[in-house]
């Protein structure tokens, strides 16, 4: 009987152990996932200012036709795909024609629902 | 011996070997984490300057539109660039260059990027950066990229490697694990969009 307890004692400490190690095995993976997508998240916001930056100089034809445009950049082997959007909107205090454009930026490197994740708004007036 | 004990001692072996495994598969992915983040915190702190300064190419010449584009010297290749912009109410020469192997480093592939400021009284401000690459090339207004600067430069497309100082040997394998950092951003500088 005193062997039969000792088995049983060695197996459950086996099964503990196993179950940490499956636990930290996991921890270990979800970290590095996060930094991967942090890193990605990163150039993804950069891509959208980008698209910001050579917006804010175009002239009113053009900008009202970047709404629809849709694209991708491939960085250092990830693929960031985004899509335009330019709304007329009403700024109080202006007298000029205002339009909001906004930026959506997604890669299959996101862990999200979402299409495009990332949105940058921009308003411009003419 | 007593079969008990041996068994007793090969059960305690195989649980001591795992455990010593687990610690080590831990310690090194820790290792990768830490090497990551100093890559991404470099790379920070490198593209913080850099965006600060191209942004304000041509900035505070006497003529802009004329200026802008001649502020910019390419120096002939795409690892190099100097322009003209205000600083501090005085105009400066800013010039970015990879400047050789980075000696302080173990590593073949680290390069000093160093940034130059050269003010009207010939005063010059150095500060390196070490990163694995560093290129440069013009946007012009037709969207298309261009090795050098010209009359109808719009933008800049910047892309910057940066690795940890530091590697940790990979698992199974002879080659070394280095955290590493991608930055690329394509600038306009308002100087250069105003027609």
């Amino acid at each position: 009987m005193n062997d039969y307890s000792d088995l049983v004692y060695l197996i459950s400490a086996m099964v503990l152990f196993s179950l940490l190690t499956l636990n930290v095995s996991r921890t270990l993976v979800l970290n590095s996932k996060d930094l991967a997508e942090n890193e990605v998240e990163y150039q993804g916001v950069t891509v959208a200012q980008s698209i910001i930056d050579e917006a804010k100089w175009k002239n009113k034809g053009d900008f009202i036709d970047l709404d629809g445009n849709s694209d991708k950049e491939n960085i250092e082997g990830v693929d960031y795909n985004f899509e335009l959007e330019v709304d007329p909107i009403n700024v109080e205090g202006t007298d000029g024609d205002d339009y909001e454009l906004t930026v959506s930026v997604g890669s299959n490197y996101f862990n999200s629902e979402e299409d495009y994740p990332i949105k940058l708004t921009y308003i411009r007036s003419f | 011996m007593n079969a008990g004990i041996v068994t007793s001692f090969l059960v305690g072996g195989l649980l001591l070997l795992s455990i010593l495994q687990l610690n080590f598969t831990v310690s090194n992915s820790s290792n990768k984490n830490v090497l990551q983040t100093v890559a991404k915190k470099k790379m920070q702190s490198l593209t913080e300057t850099l965006t600060y300064d191209i942004k304000r190419i041509g900035q505070g010449t006497k003529d802009p539109t004329k200026d802008a584009t001649s502020a910019i010297n390419s120096l002939s290749d795409n690892q190099k660039i100097r322009f003209q912009s205000e600083a501090s109410g005085t105009l400066q020469n800013t010039t970015w260059e990879i400047e050789g192997k980075d000696n302080a480093t173990d590593k073949m592939n680290d390069y000093r990027l160093v940034r130059t400021a050269y003010n009207q009284s010939g005063n010059q401000t150095k500060t390196t950066f070490t990163v694995v690459s560093f290129n440069i090339q013009y946007i012009n207004s037709s969207g298309d990229l261009e090795d050098n600067p010209d009359g109808n430069t719009v933008g800049l497309k910047i892309s910057v490697a940066t690795e940890s100082p530091e590697g940790i040997q990979k698992q199974n394998s002879d080659s070394t694990f280095y955290g590493h950092s991608n930055w690329e951003h394509t600038i306009y500088p308002p100087v250069l969009n105003f027609n």
